[in-house]
């Protein structure tokens, strides 16, 4: 069995302040001060990588893991760590300057010609990310690949060779069901958040395991037109001092806060 | 004969008050531990006895009271502010003991910008106190990661550093004035001067007593002028630790004073740097003060890195940035917490300081040793970040994987054998196991080795200040039942 997992390596822009935000004419804004990290549903994307090759073991079953990422040197030193961890291929698409954030038809297509090359069982990748958000990419592989899709992943285990169970959620409820394989999975509030770190003797074991490169393509017409304009939204929390105690306090709390949220589910 | 657990809780409530004496469960179970046994909380395991109570006290009087009711029946105690000690001063390691926490004791008394010092409450903490000094243009230097939940009284009994110490110096140099309160419920101020020579300096029987001579009450430190816009913030990368820790030496021996001088090897500065910086050293400084003598300070460390032809600058909007995000508040060691549970990778550190001429030995033995000898390490690395002119510390930071393992066993299997190799190694050549994050109960295996000869003063302190042995059991000195 072979799964992929696709990773984005993101500026944590927790570390910005919104004076940071400061758009230039290309409709770029400079994060390059900031520290980077695996955009957080990839994480958890990566280790069910691990945790499914784990599990399949268990049953008699080998699988394979790819690791694939779309981006510039930066992105080498997650990709070693992804061999440390024994990930078979660690999947590097080069891309030296081009801005990807609102073009999911050449992520989706360096992902689509990557799984034609090499057949996949299980494709996962992360429900979004931070900068340039659209979630279209799942589907625009999906659809190039006539491979169903299952949104909102939270776990996901092997069932025997053709079959995965996947816990998904919609709306604030958590469904069951065994799919059949090939299947992509969007990885959403996943029950696992980290990915494992790998021992400093793994690092020197397979660590020296050589990155694989592939080369973007163009896709001529893209899904979305040319940026015109980047606004900050400050999404400001509210802190609300309630000054009932006790049941009082929850009634309240339930009423005016949450009564609305559980009737949308 | 010992008093019960109830007799105890009673006697607290008559001296303190019913609202101040906390006996829940939980509270007790929190109290029982610090940092250093971060794993074992964060999976909920209790090794420590429970102490009998944990007390919010409100005033002196309270403490005077308590502390000499605990001398008078032999029950250990344990003070308490911030609770974020590193090294297992807070762990309460016999029964009954009582948690003395002086968070609730928070005002700031008296801000006196003329003559340049602040006096507070042992439960202030330091970031209020920092922001508060700083709405009128003044700071107290001082700032250890911990700012955001570490107190005034913690700081000093552990004789904290903060990060622009180079400047500052540490909370010896900043601590002017002090009260506190000795087991026999005697309450003593040592008065705030610029300096005095009216015998041997008495601040220093309080400044890192870890809680095991005396509570500390009230603190006075001293205020400098702040001037935030003169900041210089300079960072280099570079490919050897050691060619970093010569630049060090160069700077302080050239006698220039930056703030901040920091500098950090490849494997610890990737978890801070490598979005600029992988596989590379990285030294940074900052230089503060009036407009000329930052601008002075800054040409002047230019300089001496210039001659370092394998250094290259990097954009201080990097190191700036970076800087803004060090600190550790409540919700960061939350974030810690679940990330320990779900990978099992915990992140200890050991700090210690040693001469220009050991450091580099220090740090090549003990990088060597605990790679080859610990198992399941994912990081090994450290940084230095207090320099003086005669030497520099080294903060070891080590990460380890706790693989077939009860949560117990940790620090059994991983973090003491690596703190012995470190520090075994740092005393051999003719360092401080301890620079920063005292003594605490982990590191009295080697206090008799840390002073040698001089041990003779630290046991006559022990034996006069707490002749009964209730203060805080176990800390700076071992315990022998």
């Amino acid at each position: 069995m072979n799964v992929l997992v696709c990773f984005k390596v993101i500026a944590d822009l927790d570390q910005m302040t919104s004076e940071d935000y400061i758009v230039d004419e290309q409709m770029n804004i400079d994060t390059s001060f900031v520290k980077m990290m695996l955009n957080c549903f990839d994480e958890s994307g990566l280790e069910f990588g691990l945790r499914l090759s784990e599990e399949a073991e268990g049953l008699n079953l080998h699988i394979k893991k790819s690791a694939l990422t779309i981006g510039g040197e930066h992105c080498e030193l997650y990709l070693k760590t992804l061999c440390a961890l024994q990930y078979e291929h660690a999947v590097r698409v080069r891309c030296k300057k081009e801005d990807l954030r609102f073009q999911p038809s050449t992520v989706g297509t360096a992902i689509t010609n990557y799984v034609k090359e090499h057949e996949q069982d299980i494709i996962i990748m992360g429900r979004q990310a931070p900068e340039g958000s659209q979630s279209a990419v799942p589907q625009i592989v999906s659809e190039q690949l006539g491979i169903p899709i299952v949104s909102n992943a939270i776990d996901v285990h092997i069932e025997d060779e053709l079959h995965a169970k996947v816990f998904f959620e919609n709306r604030g409820a958590v469904y069951e069901q065994v799919v059949k394989l090939p299947v992509i999975l969007t990885i959403g509030n996943a029950v696992v958040s980290k990915l494992r770190v790998p021992t400093l003797r793994d690092r020197m074991l397979h660590g020296k395991q050589e990155i694989e490169y592939e080369g973007l393509c163009d896709v001529g017409q893209e899904l979305f037109g040319k940026t015109i304009s980047l606004e900050f939204v400050d999404r400001k929390r509210e802190g609300i001092v309630v000054e009932k105690q006790g049941e009082a306090a929850v009634d309240l709390v339930f009423e005016n806060y949450v009564k609305e949220r559980f009737e949308e589910i | 004969m010992s008093l019960l657990r109830k007799e105890i809780v009673e006697e607290l409530v008559k001296i303190c008050g019913a609202d101040a004496v906390v006996t829940d469960q939980e509270v007790l179970e929190e109290s029982t531990y610090d940092r250093f046994r971060k794993y074992e909380g964060y999976n909920k395991v209790f090794t420590n006895p429970l102490p009998a109570a944990v007390i919010f006290v409100q005033n002196k009087k309270q403490i005077s009271e308590v502390l000499r009711f605990a001398n008078a029946n032999g029950i250990n105690v344990v003070p308490r502010t911030g609770h974020s000690a590193t090294e297992g001063g807070l762990e309460t390691i016999v029964e009954n003991s009582i948690v003395v926490d002086g968070s609730q004791m928070n005002k700031i008394l008296h801000v006196d910008t003329y003559n340049m010092q602040v006096t507070c409450e042992c439960g202030v903490v330091l970031e209020d106190l920092e922001n508060h000094v700083r709405e009128s243009g003044y700071t107290t230097g001082h700032s250890p990661q911990s700012k955001p939940i570490a107190q005034m009284g913690g700081l000093v009994a552990t004789r904290s550093i903060g990060q622009f110490s180079t400047l500052y110096g540490g909370m010896e140099d900043m601590m002017t004035g002090v009260e506190a309160i000795f087991p026999d419920g005697t309450i003593t101020n040592i008065k705030s001067v610029p300096r005095r020579a009216a015998g041997p300096d008495i601040r220093h029987v309080v400044l890192g007593n870890e809680g095991a001579l005396c509570f500390i009450t009230e603190v006075t430190v001293k205020l400098y002028k702040y001037f935030p816009e003169y900041h210089v913030c300079m960072g280099y990368t570079l490919e050897d630790m050691i060619t970093g820790i010569r630049i060090m030496h160069d700077v302080m021996a050239e006698g220039y004073r930056p703030s901040v001088a920091r500098l950090y090897d490849a494997e610890d500065g990737k978890e801070h740097f490598s979005h600029f910086a992988a596989g590379k050293c990285v030294i940074l400084f900052v230089t503060e003060g009036p407009e000329r003598i930052s601008n002075a300070n800054a040409e002047g460390i230019k300089e001496i890195v210039a001659k370092y032809t394998e250094c290259t600058q990097v954009d201080s909007k990097l190191i700036e940035t970076w800087f803004a995000n060090l600190n550790w508040d409540a919700a960061r060691i939350e974030e810690e917490r679940k990330e320990v549970l779900e990978t099992k990778n915990v992140c200890c550190t050991t700090e210690i300081s040693a001469s220009w001429s050991a450091v580099e030995e220090i740090y090549k033995i003990c990088k060597e040793r605990i790679i080859n000898e610990i198992p399941d390490i994912t990081v090994f690395g450290a940084h230095a970040s207090h320099c003086y002119s005669n030497g520099i510390n080294l903060y070891f930071v080590y990460w380890y994987n706790v693989v077939d393992c009860e949560p117990q066993d940790e620090i059994k299997k991983y973090h003491l054998p690596i703190k012995k190799i470190i520090c075994e190694e740092t005393i051999k050549a003719g360092g401080s196991m301890c620079h920063h994050h005292g003594v605490g109960k982990h590191r009295v295996h080697w206090i008799d080795k840390e002073h040698g000869s001089a041990l003779y003063i630290l046991k006559k302190l022990k034996a006069a200040f707490d002749p009964n042995g209730v203060m805080n059991i176990g800390t700076i000195l071992p315990y022998k039942k």
